[in-house]
């Protein structure tokens, strides 16, 4: 069943009411937050990375508020243990049993601040959790509610105090973005606002768990030619067959960016996908998956320049494959 | 709450956005940069290239191989204009060939050395050409012989287009015609540029051959049967051009080779193989001179060669000028006293030939020549210098007397030009004598001759001629008749054969034939030219007037039917003959004592003199005149007595021919002045269309590439607006929309999608709408399920809107060029687009 262009233009218009409620909390962001609105969409789980104070929490906190049902807030420091995320069982001494006490991870939206400062124990905690969509503990599994979204946040790698994420595990997450300082206006505006201490606090929920699963479920539908699935796996060879990487896009990866990209394009109202949407998430969607070589690393290349050379060798398709 | 530990110094120092972790919108930008930085690097390239090439060829130009390539394509050319030398006459056009030579080769390398486009080295080309081609090819329309006027530009522009024609159908020797040097300047500059450019500038160099084997074949083309050199020609140039061919390409190899591979092993065994091919060639090429000699005596036999000239019809309509014979009786009656010509030198019994008559068609014996062709000759363009007479096959020269007869015209006015015996020269002074000049036309069958801009009274002209000495009696008798093919006469009335058998009856052998059918039209016709006191006879010689001639009891007629009875009948039994008509005086003919000798004075031509005559070809001795006319003093015979001898009804006569003209009326009159001018002024204004037709033609082949370019864009659009399948027909909408843009300079970024190339161009046409038929397109290809034909239908209105708006927001004439360009063209040849 493929998405209608009554669906699509209903999705497009829910998707903007959402960026718009996010946009109250984190201003002149718009990019950004339909980014992360869309990771939230696809099902997948979003990377925050960016220098401090540059509104990470303050998303994170805004896209849970607008989402009507549970969500928590996980500080990662580096003796955050793993059962401080998944749960601990207890002995109930009334009732001599083992209890569950589920930890902060069942949520259906929840911020891991500064994933980069817990220790790797801690965070494969969390990001085993992420993949599999639910806790095992003492035997018994505990199933994450729906929807279910991790926003991490981190602070640049190179700062001191922190534990890099394995690739594998970044790999985990669907998109890696960064926020970057507002621009003048909205830095005036923000200034403005100093007197409310958390504007992100005041947001309304707008939206249901049950819609957000929903419309995850509707943009699945979204229509894809299979010049544009090529096009997807043209980019994911060339990434891996670049002499700078070391290793390149995973077919996970290039599942994802088909993923996100029918998102995408649902919520600029269109139920299609056409080649400038895989244009447009190649860098957020793959950038962190991407693993240079070290002498390119040496050199000063960057993941962000492979991907934009990758971009232009591989034409983008002009014609319609012929679909049986 | 974040319970963040206070920042380090470190953090505080890296606040800055790691690289690689750049925001969304920063980083579509860099991209676009990055790709934008790509396309440029890639022109970057393209053009180094292009200069490299540019600068390669400036190098060379200054070099040793440089001038070693300008003298072999100067040699060459040279090589290949030795064959103009028969054609023209002496030496050959040395001045045009020479001059287009250094002109070329010097522009050439001007334009290597200077780096110097197509275009540009076209321009400069065509401005040379227009300043220095009048020195070189017309000086005679310059003043000084080197001030170009407006006639040498005319001569230049408008000749460049048709001396082409006129080099084909004037007749060698072409000395005579200096415009025509203007064809040997320009193919020998154009060839020249071409081939030295080539030469200096292309990698290869070989590619100069191309144009100097066409200007060898041009050459070759448009020359005479008569060969100049042509083992020196074809030995040279092919020895040439070969061993410059090898030198180029050895120089090209070894450039690289020499100096990375210095093994000796190798060097060794390359050596070898140079000189066994060395051999190889060698012996290949002594077998092929070897071969070619002996078999291509075998194959073509000696002087056998097919030039042009041979083969194109020359442009004059004979059917133009009607037949002179038709204006015969008005001389003869009307114009008896009037001094048609004054002729000087003209020795006594030779007779002034105006128009030679072969082609009967019932109702007018018509002139020989024109396109038919054969035996008859035609009418060629000629010079001062005339061309040899062309004699029957199998006849020798013969040389005479020669003398020099000239010729004043008085009350004449016609396109027939008399001459006398075998003309080798023609020379008018006078005012029109270059109008004159330019119109000569010769048969050399006749021979006669023509002027198309018409004899008229004043005009004076000297002819220089070889006289034939008459055969003897004895020397005819031997001789057989010659084997000469002749218009078969149309519309012969039933009484030529029956005459022609009653009088030639008891004869045996050719002569005597001939003599009978003289005799017996002599000794019973009577001859009268209707004039006062002479018995009645009508005019013309239509087939219903001979057979009134032939038969009636008296055969009355005057000169105009006996010849051209005479001349029916002999062709009825198979005997070549034609009626000429011409001028003599008879009185002095008949005094025979006479015969021969130049009279001091001028002799006044009048109309009386006019006459006609038959001519019979005899093999070996060529044709031979015959009069077939009764003595003046013949009585008329008894109408009894011949109606009794031979009796022919009425009836038996061929059905009256509707309303044949009594006096011949294409003869203008001199008192017809009006008439006269009417006609001068038609002329000029026939000449002026022609010349604008010639300037139309040459803009309609200049236009025609860019009628073809349009036509096949036109048909593009048309294909792609009709695609069978829908999703072709939105594709084909946007590649329109690409293949304008390309045309109008803007190339799309490869590899970009379709939104973004639109964005891309609705930078230089933001009101035309492409980013939304872009988005529209997309739909149409990516969107499930074929696209509806109505909305396929709306994107191409869209199409057309956003092409016209484009079109629009350009210039005019930047306009013109998209519309021409070949860009879109190339584009769809190379990557199959649709």
């Amino acid at each position: 069943m493929a998405m209608t262009t009554e669906q699509s233009a209903w999705f497009a218009d829910t998707f903007d009411k959402l960026v718009g409620n996010v946009a109250h909390a984190v201003l002149g962001k718009d990019e950004v937050i339909r980014l992360a609105l869309t990771c939230m969409l696809t099902r997948g789980h979003l990377l925050l990375e960016d220098a401090p104070g540059t509104g990470k929490t303050s998303l994170a906190r805004a896209i849970a508020a607008t989402v009507q049902g549970s969500h928590q807030r996980i500080q990662f420091t580096p003796d955050l243990l793993p059962s401080d995320v998944t749960g601990v069982t207890i002995y109930d001494q009334a009732s001599h049993k083992f209890e569950f006490h589920p930890g902060p991870i069942f949520a259906s939206i929840v911020l891991a601040d500064e994933i980069n400062r817990a220790s790797p124990k801690t965070q494969s905690a969390l990001l085993e959790v992420m993949e599999e969509g639910q806790v095992t503990v003492d035997g018994v599994t505990h199933a994450a509610p729906q929807p279910f979204m991790v926003i991490a946040t981190q602070n640049p790698i190179e700062q001191a105090g922190t534990y890099r994420l394995p690739e594998a595990q970044l790999d985990r997450f669907l998109i890696k973005t960064s926020i970057g300082y507002p621009d003048h206006a909205s830095t005036v505006r923000i200034l403005a606002g100093a007197a409310e201490r958390d504007p992100s606090r005041s947001l309304a929920a707008i939206i249901t768990s049950q819609a957000v699963v929903d419309m995850a479920d509707l943009a699945a539908t979204v229509h894809t030619d299979d010049a544009v699935l090529e096009y997807v796996s043209a980019l994911a060879e060339r990434t891996r067959t670049a002499p700078e990487a070391r290793v390149g896009v995973s077919v996970r990866g290039a599942l994802a960016l088909v993923r996100t990209a029918k998102v995408w394009a649902a919520a600029q109202g269109r139920h299609y996908v056409v080649p400038d949407d895989v244009k447009d998430l190649v860098e957020p969607v793959w950038n962190h998956r991407i693993v240079l070589d070290a002498e390119a690393e040496f050199e000063g290349t960057t993941s962000l320049d492979l991907l934009g050379r990758v971009l232009t060798e591989v034409p983008a398709p002009q014609e319609r494959r012929n679909v049986a | 709450m974040t319970t963040t530990a206070p920042p380090s110094r470190r953090t505080l120092r890296s606040t800055k956005p790691a690289r690689g972790a750049r925001p969304l919108r920063a980083a579509g930008a860099a991209r676009r940069e990055q790709e934008t930085a790509l396309a440029e690097a890639r022109a970057r390239r393209r053009e180094r290239e292009r200069r490299e090439r540019g600068i390669e060829g400036a190098r060379r130009a200054r070099s040793v191989p440089g001038l070693v390539d300008l003298a072999v394509v100067a040699v060459l050319v040279l090589l290949g204009a030795v064959g103009l030398g028969p054609v023209w006459g002496g030496v050959g056009p040395v001045l045009a060939v020479g001059g287009g030579l250094l002109l070329g080769t010097g522009l050439a390398w001007l334009a290597a050395v200077r780096r110097w486009g197509i275009l540009t080295t076209t321009a400069v080309t065509t401005v040379l050409y227009v300043v220095l081609g009048g020195a070189i090819a017309l000086p005679h329309t310059t003043i000084a012989g080197v001030v170009p006027t407006l006639e040498t530009l005319r001569g230049l522009l408008l000749g460049a287009v048709t001396v082409w024609k006129d080099w084909i159908t004037a007749a060698a020797p072409l000395e005579a015609f200096p415009d025509l040097a203007l064809a040997p300047f320009l193919a020998t500059l154009v060839a020249t540029v071409t081939a030295a450019s080539l030469a200096l500038r292309s990698r290869r160099g070989t590619g100069a051959l191309v144009p100097l084997a066409v200007y060898f074949v041009l050459v070759i083309a448009g020359s005479s049967v008569q060969e100049a050199f042509p083992l020196v020609q074809g030995l040279g140039a092919v020895v040439l051009a070969l061993g410059w061919g090898a030198w180029r390409a050895r120089r090209e190899l070894a450039g690289p080779t020499a100096q990375t591979d210095r093994d000796p092993d190798a060097e060794a065994q390359r050596a070898a193989l140079r000189t066994r091919r060395t051999r190889g060639t060698a012996i290949l090429l002594g077998g092929t001179v070897l071969v070619t000699a002996v078999a291509a005596p075998l194959l073509a036999p000696p002087g056998y060669r097919v030039v042009l000239r041979d083969v194109v019809v020359p442009p004059l309509e004979l059917h133009d000028f009607s037949s002179p014979l038709v204006g015969f009786r008005s001389y003869a009656k009307d114009r008896a006293e009037d001094v048609l010509f004054t002729v000087e030198g003209l020795p006594v019994g030779e007779r002034l030939r105006l128009a030679t008559l072969d082609a009967y068609t019932g109702t007018v014996m018509d002139v020989a020549g024109g396109t038919r062709g054969g035996d008859s000759g035609s009418f060629r363009r000629v010079g001062a210098r005339l061309p040899a007479a062309a004699p029957l096959p199998g006849t020798p020269v013969r040389d005479g007397a020669e003398v020099n007869v000239t010729v004043t015209v008085g009350d004449y006015a016609d396109v027939w030009l008399p001459v006398v015996g075998e003309p080798t020269e023609v020379e008018f002074t006078g005012a029109r004598s270059g109008d004159l000049r330019r119109g000569l036309h010769l048969n050399p069958a006749g021979p006669t001759a023509l002027t198309t801009a018409g004899l008229a009274a004043g005009d004076r002209y000297t002819v220089t001629a070889t006289l034939d000495t008459a055969p003897t009696g004895a020397e005819l008798g031997a001789a057989h008749l010659a084997d000469v093919a002749l218009p078969a006469p149309q519309s012969v009335p039933d009484a030529v054969a029956a005459t022609a058998d009653r009088f030639a009856v008891e004869t045996s052998g050719a002569l005597e034939t001939i003599q009978a059918l003289r005799d017996g039209l002599a000794s019973s016709g009577v001859l009268s030219s209707g004039r006062d006191g002479e018995p009645p006879s009508r005019a013309g010689h239509g087939a219903d007037r001979i057979a009134l001639l032939l038969g009636s009891a008296d055969l009355v007629g005057d000169d105009e039917q006996f010849a051209v009875a005479m001349a029916l009948m002999a062709r009825q039994l198979d005997i070549p003959a034609r009626v000429v008509m011409g001028f003599y005086d008879a009185d002095a003919e008949a005094a025979a004592d006479a015969a021969g000798t130049v009279p001091s004075g001028p002799v006044e031509v009048r109309g009386a003199d006019v006459h006609a005559w038959v001519e019979i070809a005899f093999a070996g001795i060529g044709w031979v005149p015959f009069d077939p006319l009764p003595d003046d003093d013949t009585p008329p015979q008894s109408s009894e007595a011949r109606s009794e001898a031979q009796p022919q009804p009425q009836q038996l006569l061929e059905p009256q021919p509707p309303e044949e003209p009594e006096e011949p009326p294409a003869q203008p009159l001199p008192e017809d002045a009006e008439e006269d001018e009417l006609e001068t002024e038609t002329q000029t204004a026939g000449q002026w269309l022609l010349i604008a037709g010639a300037v139309l033609g040459g803009l309609i082949v200049l236009a025609l590439p860019l009628v073809v370019i349009a036509a096949i864009k036109a048909r593009r659009r048309a294909r792609r607006r009709k695609a069978a399948q829908q999703v072709e027909r939105v594709l084909g909408g946007w590649a329109e929309v690409i293949d304008l843009g390309r045309d109008l300079g803007h190339e799309p970024p490869s590899g970009a999608t379709r939104r973004e190339t639109g964005r891309g161009l609705a930078e230089h046409y933001p009101e035309a709408g492409v980013t939304t038929l872009a988005r529209h397109t997309d739909a149409g290809v990516f969107g499930p399920g074929e696209p509806v034909r109505s909305d396929v239908d709306a994107l191409w209105t869209q199409v057309d809107d956003v092409l016209a708006s484009m079109t629009r927001s350009v210039g005019p004439w930047a306009r013109v060029r998209a519309k021409f360009s070949l860009k879109s063209l190339r584009r769809t040849r190379e990557g199959k687009r649709r």
